[in-house]
């Protein structure tokens, strides 16, 4: 399981800060962060390229997708950080699932709108899609059906002892840590210590499944879904 | 409104970066973007002073579509170098997407300079739904939102390679970016004009071939002006999906032609050439020259970045 921080709603941050939260939580081994929203979070992805070599960068989108500049700079993003960009697309995303299908065909190289988008990503990254939410955080988990390898899990770092065994349970391939709004990241545990509170028990240990050599995906789920 | 910078002489930057492969590279697309964030990180230590940033869409070498991404990742690599876009191409833009794109740079936006133009592929206009006959109407209604929306934050300013865009400039009193396409003369005529009535800032792009002593071999020269001719005979239609180029056809016919036209218009970087354009352009109250590769082929890389600053600083 690939342990990351987030989300971080980039809209209330300074480019600056988006930079430096983004070496922060690298220097911290933070594997992903996990950006809201949309366009805000596509140019935050820009920013980190710009400062960052091994973070992954999940863009979450939740508005109405416009699939070919969405897909362009999607590309771009990845083209940026070699590969370590990945999407979560939220229920608004996914209201005109023709709008989401046509962006991610895009991203794939095939014709959208009667053009085709170059550049092609190196390593597009799909953690989570499917007709699930894919932004449940642990008060909402117990009773979503569907979550499977591929589910990107959020959880309070204030709750991490208590529940973090409990995400388990539902094998999520990364979990996005979060601190209450107005927090500094100074106050971040670093990612090995994340990972010893949620593998507290035994029981965690045996729960947990292989972790994927290429980390996030794409998953199979999103192959199934939309034929790839 | 940004005020006109003031100095002794233009300041000096590079450009263009449009982090496609050539023909003749071996280099991933995420490659050439790494070099681009490298070339920018290069011209700062060496004193230049901005790098610029260009777009196309739907084309098969993989030039940047979108450019706001890009400017961000470097505005965040770098200390102090101003990032331009050279160009936008507004028509095809979604207005409200790029003002929040500028405002989510927040103090970033400082370094930025957003240059917007008219854009001309019949392709590009057909894949994002616009109409291209009608790019001028469009133009004008997208920048009086961008004025509305961000106002001076990432600086917009109107770029031109005909005259109407200098009267646009005028209009809406905003900075103004000459292409490097504009013959020195019109620059001059340009730069006049404006100046008569705005103190904003000035850019001028001069396409530039360094063959300055000591500085770039001849056989540099040779390879760049092969990957121009690589370049202008490219089919950039949409109706393939590799990176080999499959057309021999018409457009070659023209090359030489086409070439020797642009020859005429370039900046042969030697240290007099340099004096000459950098005095020239200062005397008409120019702000900031940036000289461009803008063919592909052979690419902007850090051998000509160094050998652009260091010609500018002997100037």
């Amino acid at each position: 399981m690939k342990i990351g921080y987030g989300p971080l709603d980039v809209d209330l941050l300074d480019g600056n800060e988006v930079a430096l939260a983004a070496v922060t939580l690298e220097a911290l081994g933070y594997e992903f962060i996990f950006l809201t929203s949309a366009t805000d979070a596509l140019m935050a992805a820009g920013i980190m390229s710009g400062v960052t070599s091994d973070i992954r960068c999940l863009v979450g989108i939740n508005r109405e997708i416009d699939a070919v500049r969405d897909a362009e700079d999607l590309a771009v993003v990845d083209q940026l950080n070699n590969g370590r960009t990945g999407i979560v697309l939220g229920p608004k995303a996914l209201v005109d699932g023709n709008s989401a299908e046509a962006m991610l065909r895009a991203l794939r190289g095939a014709v959208v709108n009667g053009v085709r988008i170059f550049p092609k990503p190196a390593q597009m990254i799909i953690p989570v899609f499917a007709e699930n939410p894919v932004t449940a955080d642990l008060e909402t988990l117990p009773v979503i059906e569907g979550l499977q390898d591929g589910a990107l899990c959020m959880l309070g770092l204030g709750d991490l002892r208590d529940r973090g065994e409990q995400v388990l349970e539902y094998a999520p391939l990364a979990l996005a840590i979060s601190l209450p709004l107005g927090t500094s990241l100074e106050a971040l545990p670093s990612a090995a210590r994340v990972r010893e509170e949620v593998y507290v028990s035994e029981r965690a240990k045996r729960t947990e499944r292989p972790i994927p050599d290429e980390g996030l995906g794409p998953s199979d789920l999103t192959s199934d879904f939309y034929g790839f | 409104m940004t005020a006109k910078v003031s100095r002794d002489r233009p300041n000096l930057g590079v450009g263009l970066l449009s982090f496609n492969t050539s023909l003749v590279s071996n280099h991933s697309w995420a490659d050439s973007y790494r070099a681009g964030i490298n070339i920018a990180r290069t011209a700062e230590s060496l004193g230049l002073e901005s790098v610029w940033l260009s777009e196309h869409h739907f084309v098969p070498d993989g030039y940047c579509p979108t450019l706001m991404p890009v400017a961000g990742s470097i505005l965040a690599a770098t200390e102090k170098l101003v990032v331009g876009t050279a160009v936008v191409l507004l028509p095809l833009a979604d207005p409200a997407r790029l003002c929040q794109q500028v405002r989510s740079l927040g103090s970033l936006a400082q370094r930025l300079r957003l240059g917007v133009a008219l854009g001309y592929r019949e392709e590009e206009f057909k894949g994002l739904g616009r109409v291209r006959r009608e790019r001028g109407r469009v133009m004008d209604r997208h920048i009086e939102h961008l004025i509305d929306e961000i106002g001076e934050l990432g600086t917009l300013t109107i770029a031109a390679a005909s005259h109407v865009g200098v009267s646009r400039a005028i209009k809406y009193d905003l900075p103004l970016l000459i292409d490097g396409a504009v013959p020195f003369s019109s620059v001059v005529d340009w730069v006049n004009e404006y100046r008569a009535v705005s103190d904003k800032e000035v850019t001028v792009s001069r396409e530039c071939w360094i063959n300055s002593e000591g500085v770039a071999a001849p056989h540099a020269v040779a390879d760049r002006e092969f990957g121009y001719a690589q370049y202008v005979s490219w089919d950039w239609s949409d109706t393939h999906d590799d990176q080999s180029n499959p057309n021999d056809g018409a457009a070659m016919d023209q090359l030489d032609e086409i070439i020797e036209w642009s020859r005429g218009h370039w900046l042969r970087a030697t240290q007099r050439d340099f004096d000459a354009v950098l005095a020239g352009l200062y005397a008409v109250g120019v702000d900031r020259v940036h000289c461009r590769l803008s063919w592909s082929g052979v690419p902007l890389d850090e051998e000509v970045v160094r050998a652009i600053a260091a010609t500018g600083a002997a100037s």
